[in-house]
Parts: C-alpha cells; structure tokens; sequence
C-alpha cells in the first residue's frame, strides 16, 4: 500500500516538472492539461485518506468501488461534452478520465 | 482587423504548438491524425489547439472524404503589425475626454483671471499654458518682437521666458525679427 503512495507521490513529482518545462517551452495550455493530471493524482491521494479511514478492512474493494464510481461520473461530462461538440471540455474531460484509469490500473497491480 | 480580434489572435500565437501547427500548415493542408504525428502529440491536444486557432480566425476546415481538412488563413497574416497599429482605438474617445480633462485642470490651477499666476515646472503642464497663450496669435501671420512681447504681456509679466520656451516647443518659430505661430 505504501508502493502506491510513493508511485502518486513521485507521479506528482515528475508532473509538476512537466508542467514547468512546458511553461518555460511557451506551452501553457499543455501546461495546464498536466496541472490536471496532477490534480487527478491529488484526488486519487485524498481518496486513499479517506477510504483508509472509513472502511479500513475492506481498503481495496472499497478504494476500487469509490475510483470506479468517480470515472463514471467524469465518464458522463466527457460524454456531454463531446456531444455538444465543446471541443476544449471534451479534451479535459479526457485528460481526466485517462489519468485516473491509469490511477486504478497501477492501484490493482500494487496493493 | 479590429483591436479585439488583433488581441485574439496575438494570444492565440503566443503558444509554440500553435506556431507548429501552423507552420505545419503552410506547407499543406493536413488533418488532425497527420498533425498529431508529425508534432508528437495526441490528437486531443491538437483539435484544442485547431480550435483555438480556428476561433482566432487563423485557420479553417473543410472536409475531404472521411477527413476534416484544415488549412491556414493567409489573408489574415498579411495584415501589417503597423496597420492593427495605426488604427484607432476603441477607446480613443474616452481617451480624448480624460485628456480634455487633465487640460481643464490644469488651466483651472495656473490661470487666474486669465493671467497665468506661474509657470508649471513641469513641461506637460507648461505646454498646456503655453498652447492656451498661443490661442491669441493667428496661426500663419507674421509678428513682430513688440506685438509678441505686448500679447504675451497680457497673461505673464516674465514675457521673455514665455516666448522663448514658445519657440522652443516649436509653438512658435522666429525668422530675423519676425515671430509666427506654427500650431
């Protein structure tokens, strides 16, 4: 479990990076789509928290159950946004949901 | 290309991706696959930055079998930086009336009666006095020494201070012995 902490931390890390070297690069809106991914791993860390918390006998069921249900719901905006052909949230929205799928997917193989 | 559109667009090219796909473009027109290849990013982050693009006037598309073209907007590149520049800006009324004001201030603080009661230290301030003296001179005819000395005589008693820094400022020009207001 503490694997999965330090993968989100050091994730945090080398994004944070990124994001400065596309800043500096006169990147910005890149810029601002690896601030959201970094973000994504600030929501992942506090659910982690929480669930620890909550339910600490059932962390993995319930961290799963609770990350799942999250990518529905952005799952849902991403697909409002492109139906309405809103070409910047769509692109957001996608960000999102590719970042915390790949969240989930190293949480499985770790813990 | 009006200041608001000008603003778009400079904002808009103030991203070195952007200026890729654009120089992209130049060469041909491409779709967003071909883009996201040879740029090496994703095709989202292209069609964001085609959007932004496209809003900024810079590019269009078209479409071409399964495929939305786009192409880069010459015509909107060949207006001339100076050209954006020279134009008036939206807010050139406003801008008149603050100087219209700033002008009344002043005039209010140094005249009194008419007669200016010093002059300004400061050379903004004094060119407004010296253009509202300058005000009883016709622009085009020919003075005289004593007439120039007698009108300015009729707002400051320092007459000579007065049409020196006239002349300097370029309000007034001499040639041999004769005086004449140029603006």
């Amino acid at each position: 479990m503490e694997n999965f902490l330090e993968y989100i931390d050091q994730s945090v890390l080398s994004l944070q990076q990124e994001e400065k070297e596309l800043i500096a690069g006169d990147r910005k809106d890149e810029a601002n789509f690896v601030r959201i991914r970094s973000n994504v791993y600030g929501i992942a860390k506090a659910y982690y928290g929480a669930v620890q918390k909550a339910a600490p006998e059932e962390f993995k069921d319930e961290y799963t159950r609770r990350i799942t249900k999250l990518l529905g719901t952005w799952q849902d905006a991403y697909d409002k946004a492109k139906a309405h052909e809103d070409v910047e949230k769509t692109v957001v929205e996608e960000v999102k949901l590719q970042t915390l799928k790949e969240i989930l997917k190293q949480f499985a193989e770790v813990v | 290309m009006i200041e608001a559109e000008a603003i778009k667009l400079f904002k808009c090219l103030a991203d070195k991706s952007r200026l890729q796909i654009l120089k992209s473009l130049m060469q041909e027109d491409m779709y967003v696959e071909r883009l996201a290849e040879r740029l090496d990013l994703t095709p989202a982050t292209i069609s964001f930055h085609l959007k932004k693009l496209e809003d900024a006037k810079a590019v269009t598309s078209y479409k071409e079998q399964y495929y939305t073209m786009y192409s880069i907007r010459q015509e909107i590149f060949m207006t001339k930086i100076i050209d954006i520049i020279r134009e008036e800006s939206d807010e050139a009324d406003e801008q008149k009336a603050r100087e219209e004001a700033y002008r009344k201030k002043v005039l209010s603080a140094f005249f009194e009666y008419g007669r200016l009661k010093a002059i300004p230290a400061q050379r903004k301030k004094e060119l407004i006095c010296l253009e509202e003296i300058s005000k009883s001179f016709e622009i085009g005819k020919e003075y005289d020494e004593k007439e120039v000395n007698e009108k300015i005589e009729n707002f400051f008693d320092d007459y000579c201070t007065i049409r020196r820094d006239m002349i300097s400022e370029g309000i007034m020009k001499r040639e041999d012995t004769k005086y004449m207001r140029k603006r």
